[in-house]
């Protein structure tokens, strides 16, 4: 007798229209956001913490144990050491400054091109460790060695790159909790629902059609913010637009996570006036302890615990991984992040939509 | 040719809405105690008492919206118990306040309940029936009370009822409003709808019930045709201390500012 397809069909249709056409969820779904990116966007700082420099492994000879040493004992200089070719990619994705490679009596320094400042301060050692080299060479080595730069083009790197997934998420768990929580309570305050419910609806399609509404347009929502960090301030994903899909995945689980936990919200509040600390107690410590403007790993250890069971610390994790990582959704980091927020989401929709009650 | 039928009917009218010792009661306070009326099919019943009498409880608890504490409840035959959602299907309810999906328009939210029933609606037909048609592009929050009442009681034609409910649906409109949803009510009888409505309003009762239930803190005191209350009470010998004039105040208005549709 009652149509499913038909009635999640008509609420997920009103419920579209009228949240498009509602000014205010414009305003804290797309500017708001979008005042971060602009915010951070101009705010590109190049990483002067450390200099990231690979080291071409297979070279085993004294002189080279000792260019080593010698680079090693700067504090900034951080030595990866690897296979040529691997090394080279990661210069490429922009995770290295430069590449350094012995061969014979030359030393080839392959360079980042957008980072010249690091690149510099490297050269100025291997210049400073050439002419230590040359001054104790009467036992050791006889010849000095030729520096040799080669410039290669690589991925840049900006901080929009590592604080745009951390506004995303920001913005879908905002945007999902405080849209649903307050869109649910003000629909039942308004006699919206109990009209509804008069007619024959069913609650689960009601949720089902509003749920999808929602995710549909909290995402395009920040897919336009993402196009416009992209188009205006050189935001890229590492693995370019191949990234996208993944990302949306990854957001889209993000926005299901964050609508269940407004449900349960709206559901134990009642009323919009306590729903208002609820929600608010539920955004902003996850705001500052999820990562999402600097990393997690700065936390004291108690409090890092406790971020560690937030749903935006995955969020963040899953999207840092896939957008900058270059991380594919199999794996075992991603795929753990995504777990955790479909247990969140499975949890909290479950208890949510047992205490929403559709009619008072 | 003789319709021998249609007499027996006349005669004993098949009950639309059975209502037997209905009680319902909160935790401090009892609204409803124990009532019971027939409805007959294609009449229109009304409900007339104070706010407070427990109207809207009566009627919330026939429209599945409220849970009843005791009685029975048979609706077109369907106990209300084991079917309340076939008994939506046939019920169209106006509730004394309801709202809308906000920012859409006329046509679009009886779309909507076209969906949640699960039928095809030519909705500017019932927009025409209402009389609303030039609003159908309009959002329901820019009407006025009257036009909004009306379009409420689009919203319960969608699915072509049986029964209409209809909550006190002239509280708060002005003179002409009221007559135009009058006009409306008694439309809607004509098709054969079966009508249960409240009203605080006497004239209202007695301008479109066929029978009425005098109901005061959760009892029914008496029913009967308006007719018939009014006859046994000048049978006690009542009289009125101020005798009527032979027009009131309200035919002053309506004859100065006219009776025509005017929100």
């Amino acid at each position: 007798m009652i149509n499913n397809y038909r009635q999640i069909k008509g609420f997920f249709v009103s419920s579209t229209l009228s949240l498009v056409r509602t000014p205010t969820a414009w305003i804290f779904g797309f500017v708001f956001p979008l005042l971060f990116v602009v915010g951070f966007g101009f705010l590109n700082t190049p990483s002067i913490n450390s200099i990231n420099v690979g080291w071409v492994e297979g070279n085993s000879t004294d002189a080279s144990i000792q260019i080593k040493a010698y680079l090693n004992r700067s504090d900034l200089i951080i030595l990866t050491e690897d296979k040529e070719q691997d090394l080279l990619k990661l210069l490429s994705a922009g995770d290295l400054d430069a590449v350094v490679k012995l061969e014979n009596t030359t030393i080839l320094v392959y360079s980042n091109a957008n980072r010249p400042e690091n690149v510099n301060f490297l050269k100025q050692n291997l210049d400073q460790i050439n002419a230590e080299l040359t001054l104790q060479s009467l036992g050791i080595q006889d010849t000095q060695y030729q520096i040799s730069e080669q410039v290669l083009n690589a991925r840049e790197v900006r901080y929009i790159d590592f604080v745009l997934p951390g506004i995303i998420g920001y913005s879908i768990m905002s945007g999902a909790v405080f849209g649903v929580a307050f869109g649910f309570l003000t629909l039942r305050k308004n006699m919206v629902l109990k009209r509804i419910f008069v007619a024959p609806a069913r609650k689960t399609n009601f949720l089902l059609g509003q749920t999808l509404s929602r995710l549909i347009y909290i995402l395009l929502q920040n897919l336009a913010v993402i196009t416009l960090a992209a188009v205006v301030f050189g935001y890229s994903p590492r693995n370019g637009w191949t990234a996208y899909p993944e990302i949306i995945v990854v957001m889209s689980l993000g926005i299901l996570v964050f609508l269940s936990i407004g449900y349960l919200i709206a559901g134990i509040a009642k009323t919009e006036e306590s729903a208002s600390p609820l929600a608010n107690l539920v955004v902003f410590p996850q705001l500052i302890l999820s990562g999402t403007f600097f990393p997690v790993t700065n936390l004291p250890t108690w409090i890092a615990t406790f971020a560690g069971l937030l749903p935006l610390t995955y969020l963040n994790q899953a999207l840092r991984a896939v957008s900058l990582e270059g991380y594919h959704l199999w794996n075992i980091e991603v795929a753990a992040a995504m777990a955790v927020m479909l247990g969140w989401t499975l949890l909290c929709f479950g208890v949510g939509s047992k205490a929403l009650s559709v009619v008072d | 040719m003789k319709k021998p039928k249609i007499v027996s009917q006349k005669l004993k009218p098949r009950a639309m809405i059975q209502v037997e010792n209905l009680q319902k009661s909160y935790r401090d306070f009892e609204a409803v105690k124990g009532v019971s009326f027939e409805v007959f099919t294609g009449e229109i019943f009304g409900i007339l008492g104070p706010n407070g009498a427990g109207k809207t409880t009566t009627l919330e608890i026939l429209e599945t919206i409220l849970e009843k504490s005791s009685g029975s409840v048979l609706i077109d035959g369907l106990n209300l118990d084991n079917y309340p959602t076939r008994i939506k299907h046939i019920i169209g309810v106006q509730l004394q306040e309801s709202g809308y999906y906000p920012n859409l328009n006329l046509l679009e939210t009886l779309n909507f309940f076209a969906d949640i029933y699960g039928v095809d609606i030519k909705a500017m037909e019932l927009l025409e029936k209402v009389n609303l048609q030039d609003k159908s592009q309009n959002r329901v929050d820019t009407l006025s009370g009257g036009q909004k009442q009306r379009f409420s009681i689009a919203t319960t034609l969608v699915a072509d009822p049986k029964i209409i409910f209809l909550d006190e649906p002239t509280t708060g409109l002005d003179p002409q409003a009221r007559r135009n949803l009058w006009e409306l009510i008694k439309e809607l009888k004509k098709q054969g709808k079966t009508i249960l409505l409240t009203t605080h309003y006497m004239d209202e009762a007695e301008e479109l019930c066929d029978r009425i239930a005098i109901m005061e803190s959760g009892q029914i005191l008496k029913i009967d045709t308006a007719k018939n209350f009014i006859q046994d009470l000048l049978d006690t010998g009542f009289v009125k201390p101020q005798p009527a004039m032979g027009a009131s105040l309200e035919d002053v208005f309506l004859e100065l500012t006219g009776k025509s549709w005017r929100d």
